[in-house]
């Protein structure tokens, strides 16, 4: 096995290892040395992602960033049938898959973790479950890093559910809280009404391929092969993939995608998840695995149709404008942070909608330090007030907690995307790319309609801008609104440390020079594409260049420079793409400038304003429909778990009153038929004379029966096997007879 | 070796009969309890010596060509019945899971007080039953045991059972007995229509004759294919209602609820399997142009059961009735990919089988261990059972993720296999779609199963809510953690759970995948 593959299978291992470890001797360990366990597992696996990535930048002939990726299939459960070159044909695979991709995922994910471990030891440094605390981390881990580095869809469905088991462990860790209990058991449940539009969608790439290994996949039904071919993908040896199977198969896996990552509509789980303790919030809730389902977008993004990627953009529209909305109004801290969370991960599926492949990733990596961030200092301000979230009774806390204040502040201008921040570099690649996206659409004479997957994001990050202001305001500025609160807010060491190296991170986490997040990006697009090519000659590989909305073979939006010479000539695609980044300068650079300066000018003085706008009728009524979440989850309760229930109650209604009715009364009329008959009189009419007076209950009073005469009963049933036995020998004498 | 190849099925199906003849015979409670524990931990020992003699690379031929150890001796002479036993991929998993569930049980079983030698006589007699059915190559033999297995199980439930344990027992008997007559009406059948057959002057049982391709050519001709369709019904009637799959279930709630938990195990676990076993075993062989023609009734009585199965399981408030109806949901899976007729679907459904039957098993016991605390299984009346007893909170996580189908563990494979598999019947060139059959029915079939997985999630993570989650109660305060001989019997379950879930292939599919390849040469 290739160094960087074994590494990260290694590193994957370690807190699976951990895991075991704490299951078996965690509570003997105690605090804090099951911390410390978990978190060494956890470092080392950060520490061997780097080497990989190392290893990996060194490279060598077969792999290495920019030339190859690695893929190791490991057959898993047969199948009977497939296409490729599977490690057995008729096997589905499960597998490591290694590119640029896989790398910075990884480290990120093992950096965020490492972190949160850290942080964890101090938070949850007082609760009875903190063995079991970090034993479910260590879970997750493995979990999380064997998703990242899964090469099969099947293998990205088992982690899936794994970290979906982990983060209803997780949500519901306190577990005699009844609230914390619904939020987990609705985060899982809502995750499997995702999972269904995955199997569904494995299901129909499964019949007409055979195989689910994500190369082969790419190969076989990469979507610049319908350029030309629009009604379908001809697969040699199986037949005829139709674009509308395609387009099935692309949104069915995206279901998946919508539940981990809280879409609309099943983004209600998300915000009842901050159940959890807050650094599980960061970890699973922000940074790493509400990320998967973007993971699992950019995994399929070359086999997705137009038609697939116009849902996923619309999906990913109507999501960060909602969620943007209802953060404007919320005054749980870590509720805010949550809805922040769900228009992020909204821009991001948008990105993927819209063909920014490298955007919507690059998106991926910084928001998950400058989340991990702002829940991390949630955490330690929740902390600091004696776990109360609610943000009035917040105020002024800069002074009691400078350097939480501060990171935090980092954070909030990063998710604004203030220049030179991180959020910067990876929204503006988004905007202008949802602009070039809109200035193709009307070249091609598409519905202006398709402007507003630029002109929403827009104003959503003004909106942002405002929200996550209003947020830091409340928390840090202003005049103490709870005395008893602030005179407890102190801050830790332990938690602090991975605060400011978030922080830093949120800083630079954008630059090319520094991380080059963008450009190991672009790298595992050349990658995929030159291996696709190298395994499968015979067919040249766009999966990654697509123009869509435009017909035409195009430019890629990949993160490429912003200027063209102003004298080549340009196709359609990249005029568009240069007008894209033109018309995005025009719009959103003042996003952060104008949303912080309102959001300042409005909390300056706490609520004052707020509260002399809620005077307003109209405000208040929207107002309230935003805080009570636009009422999905009343709608939810009342439409479809009312049903279900509904359902299940009739099930079971039917089953005792008609079928065992009608069982009964069979029974009850064999009974009377055999007496008539006077078969086994002796043994049947005693019983009968006593059950008369039972009758009604047919079946009922023969039961009785062996309440006076058990042996009776009995002997009529031997009776009944014995005559049955002879009515067989009979049967077969007169047959031989005949 | 010879010896062994030669005898070792026989030895095994009748080593709880001799144990059982001892139990008679040994003194005191304690004699009897250790001589049927030593009988059912040898038989499960000279089980895995099936592991040692199996042909682990059996050529990919024709059905009965994967069949080993066989052994044919006349028995019935005058009607051709022979005493033929032998083990192929279908029988040896289900036979490794029946005595590996019958030795758990046996440990469970522990504390039973009243007449504890007539309990463990019936308890041996029952798990030679159980082997007999699933070695069996002859019909009638097949039949013997078939009913066999009945009796002793209408007798466990029937004294050793709970209140109502009178009305369950006879429910139980009277529901499988009218499969069982079905089944009979076929035996007969297909015994005298076989006489017909040149070569098999004087009719045969055999099983493996009578799936012979050339041997159904022969006797389709004098049946006719009205007659087929009757007995074809007849048989899967019979299987049906031992599976038990939607409308055939109702007796599988009330014989669980009134049933031992250590017979509630056996039931759920090795039981409902005969019925699927028989589906593959001898409905599908015998009758493989109308398993092909009646697909779709088969297919919507899988998924039927899946669905109102989960239903009904979630409207349930007797913790033991909810387990019974979600194995009703879980054995719809085995029905479906039986419908299905792809070779993932197939593989699918026989792991299911097994898989179900150690969440099952686990399940029961889960249930046992804490009605014997608390002396009710009412779910409401339940709660914080994590705090009081954490380890048991531990296990039973397990084993409710493994039945919901979690990656990793057991139910995940079976489910998954059968749903792609259910897809994959749509491919072109499958046996469904080579019969002519509608595309869209298929995978309209194939979607609304996958819906069950979310009704899964619901009603299995909802219990565990209202038993283990939630405040202590004070009345469950004092409830002693699970004991060590609890442990003995809920640890190889979860080992078991975690091993089929991570290594299907070397635990199970090793055996199955060339004979479900073989048996897929019958449909052609």
């Amino acid at each position: 096995m290739p160094t960087p593959a074994l590494l990260l299978l290694i590193a994957t291992l370690v807190p699976l290892v951990s895991f075991v470890v704490l299951v078996l001797l965690g509570k003997r360990m105690g605090n804090p040395l099951a911390g410390w366990v978990a978190t060494g597992a956890i470092g080392t696996s950060f520490a061997l992602s780097i080497l990989a990535a190392i290893s990996w930048l060194g490279g060598s002939p077969e792999w290495g960033c920019g030339n190859m990726p690695i893929n190791v299939p490991i057959p898993w459960v047969p199948t009977g049938w497939g296409i490729g070159p599977q490690t057995k044909t008729g096997y589905l695979d499960l597998g490591l898959y290694v590119d640029s991709l896989t790398i910075v995922m990884f480290s990120m994910v093992c950096l965020v973790s490492l972190l949160v471990h850290v942080f964890s030891i101090g938070y949850m440094g007082e609760d009875k479950g903190y063995p079991r605390f970090f034993t479910y981390l260590s879970l997750f881990c493995f979990s999380m890093l064997g998703l990242v580095v899964g090469g099969t869809l099947m293998q990205l469905f088992v982690f899936w559910e794994l970290v979906g088991l982990c983060s209803y462990l997780l949500i519901g860790f306190w577990h005699e809280k009844k609230s914390a209990s619904n939020a987990a058991i609705k985060a899982f449940v809502v995750n499997r009404i995702g999972d269904v539009g995955f199997l569904i969608g494995l299901g129909v790439l499964f019949y007409h391929l055979g195989n689910v290994t994500l190369p082969e996949v790419w190969a076989a039904l990469d979507s610049s092969k319908l350029i030309g071919s629009p009604e379908g993908i001809r697969v040699a040896g199986i037949g005829m993939f139709s674009v509308r199977a395609l387009t099935v198969m692309g949104v069915g896996l995206f279901c998946g995608a919508i539940g981990k990552s809280a879409q609309f509509p099943l983004h209600v789980w998300l915000p009842d998840a901050m159940e959890g303790p807050t650094p599980v919030s960061a970890l699973i809730h922000a940074a790493t695995m509400v990320a998967a389902g973007v993971y699992l977008v950019a995994r399929i993004f070359p086999i997705l149709t137009d038609g697939a990627k116009l849902v996923v953009a619309i999906i990913g529209v109507t999501t960060l404008t909602m969620a943007a909305l209802i953060a404007l109004v919320q005054s749980d801290l870590k509720k805010v942070l949550a809805y922040s969370t769900l228009s992020q991960l909204g821009y991001m599926i948008l990105a993927m909608g819209i063909g920014s492949w490298v955007g919507g990733m690059f998106h991926l990596i910084t928001h998950a330090f400058f989340k991990a961030l702002l829940f991390l200092g949630s955490g330690a301000v929740i902390y600091a007030a004696h776990h109360e979230q609610d943000m009035k009774e917040y105020g002024g806390l800069w002074r009691k907690m400078p350097i939480t204040a501060i990171a935090f502040g980092i954070a909030v201008l990063a998710i604004t995307g203030t220049p030179y921040f991180s959020g910067y570099f990876s929204k503006d690649l988004i905007m202008a790319h949802a602009g070039a996206f809109g200035a193709l659409a009307s070249e091609e004479g598409r519905s202006g309609w398709y402007w507003l997957l630029f002109v929403l994001p827009v104003v959503i990050a003004y909106v942002t801008a405002f929200y996550m202001t209003r947020c830091w305001m409340l928390t840090f500025w202003g005049k103490p609104r709870n005395e008893h609160v602030f005179e407890h807010a102190h801050e830790r060491g332990i938690m602090w440390a991975p605060l400011a190296v978030l922080a830093v991170l949120s800083v630079v986490g954008g630059y090319d020079g520094l991380l080059n997040v963008k450009g190991f990006l672009n790298a595992a697009v050349t990658e995929n594409t030159k291996y696709v090519q190298m395994v499968h000659p015979e067919g040249k590989f766009g999966g990654y260049e697509s123009a869509w909305p435009s017909d035409e073979p195009g430019l890629s939006r990949s993160g490429e420079d912003e200027d063209h010479g102003a004298t080549e000539v340009l196709t359609a695609s990249q005029a568009a793409h240069k007008q894209g980044w033109h018309v995005m300068h025009q719009s959103v650079r003042w996003a952060p400038l104008v949303g912080i300066g309102m959001g300042i000018l409005m909390y300056m003085r706490g609520y004052a304003v707020a509260n002399v706008l809620m005077k307003a009728a109209p405000v208040r009524w929207v107002h309230t429909w935003l805080y009570r979440r636009m009422y999905f989850d009343e709608l939810y309760m009342g439409v479809f778990v009312a049903i279900t229930v509904g359902l299940a109650r009739l099930g079971a209604a039917f089953d005792q009153y008609v079928i065992d009715g009608l069982v009964n009364l069979a029974g009850y009329a064999v009974r009377q038929l055999s007496s008539l008959a006077g078969l086994c009189d002796r043994y049947v009419v005693d019983g009968g004379v006593n059950g008369v007076g039972a009758a009604t209950q047919g079946l009922g009073a023969l039961v009785r029966m062996p309440q006076t005469g058990r042996i009776r009963l009995y002997v009529t049933v031997v009776l009944g096997i014995v005559a049955i036995g002879i009515a067989a020998v009979v049967v077969v004498v007169v047959a031989t007879v005949m | 070796m010879g010896f062994l190849n030669h005898w070792l099925l026989t030895i095994l199906i009748f080593l709880p009969t001799s144990g059982a003849v001892l139990v008679v015979a040994a003194q005191g409670r304690a004699a009897v309890r250790w001589t049927a524990l030593v009988t059912t931990l040898v038989t499960f020992l000279a089980s895995l010596l099936l592991l040692v003699g199996f042909d682990w690379n059996q050529g990919g031929g024709a059905y009965g060509s994967t069949m080993q150890m066989m052994t044919s001796v006349p028995w019935i002479p005058a009607f051709h019945i022979n005493y033929q036993v032998g083990v192929d991929g279908l029988s040896l998993p289900l036979v490794l899971l029946s005595t590996f569930i019958c030795l758990l049980a046996c440990i469970a079983s522990w504390n039973i007080e009243k007449m504890t030698k007539g309990y463990m006589a019936l308890f041996l007699f029952l798990e030679t039953g159980i082997l007999g059915v699933f070695l069996s190559l002859d019909f009638f033999l097949f039949y013997v045991f078939f009913e066999l297995s009945l009796l002793p199980m209408y007798f466990l439930i029937g004294i050793w059972g709970g209140p109502r344990k009178e009305y369950a027992a006879i429910k139980f008997f009277l529901y499988t007995l009218v499969g069982s007559i079905g089944l009979l009406i076929v035996l007969i059948g297909m015994f005298l229509f076989s006489r017909n057959v040149p070569g098999l002057e004087g009719g045969t049982f055999d099983l493996l004759k009578l799936s012979d391709p050339a041997v159904q050519k022969a006797m389709g001709g004098v049946m006719g294919s009205g007659v087929i369709k009757t007995f074809f019904l007849l048989a899967m009637l019979g299987f049906l209602i031992k599976v038990p799959a939607v409308p055939f279930h109702t007796w599988l709630p009330d014989a669980h609820v009134e049933a031992p938990t250590p017979i509630s195990m056996i039931l759920a676990a090795i039981l409902l399997k005969m019925g699927g076993y028989g589906i593959f075993r001898i409905a599908y062989p015998l009758f493989p142009g109308m398993a092909k023609e009646l697909w779709w009734l088969f297919a919507t009585i899988g998924v039927v059961s899946i669905i109102y199965g989960a239903l009904c399981a979630m409207a349930q408030t007797d913790f033991k009735r909810l387990v019974a109806y979600s194995s009703v949901s879980h054995m719809g899976f085995v029905v479906l990919g039986a419908a299905m007729m792809t070779e993932a679907a197939v593989n699918g459904a026989l792991f299911m089988m097994v898989a179900h039957g150690v969440t099952s098993a686990a399940l029961f016991f889960i249930v046992g261990v804490v009605y014997e605390r608390a002396h009710h299984r009412e779910i409401g009346r339940f709660g914080g059972l994590a705090t009081t007893m954490p380890v048991y909170t531990g296990y039973s996580t397990v084993m409710f993720f493994a039945n919901l189908g979690l990656p990793g563990l057991c139910g995940f494979i079976g489910e998954v296999m059968v749903l792609l598999g259910s897809f994959a019947a749509a491919r072109n060139g499958s046996i469904l779609m080579n019969y002519g059959v509608g595309r869209g029915l298929v995978i309209g079939f194939a979607v609304v199963a996958c819906f069950g997985v979310i009704l899964t999630a619901g009603y299995m993570l909802w219990t565990m809510q209202r038993v283990f989650l939630g405040p202590e109660k004070s009345e469950y305060k004092d409830f002693p953690e699970v004991d060590a001989r609890e442990q003995t019997v809920l640890i190889p379950l979860v080992a078991m759970a975690v091993l089929l879930g991570v290594l299907p292939y070397g635990m199970f599919f090793v055996f199955t995948n060339t004979t479900v390849a073989g048996l897929f040469k019958l449909f052609g």
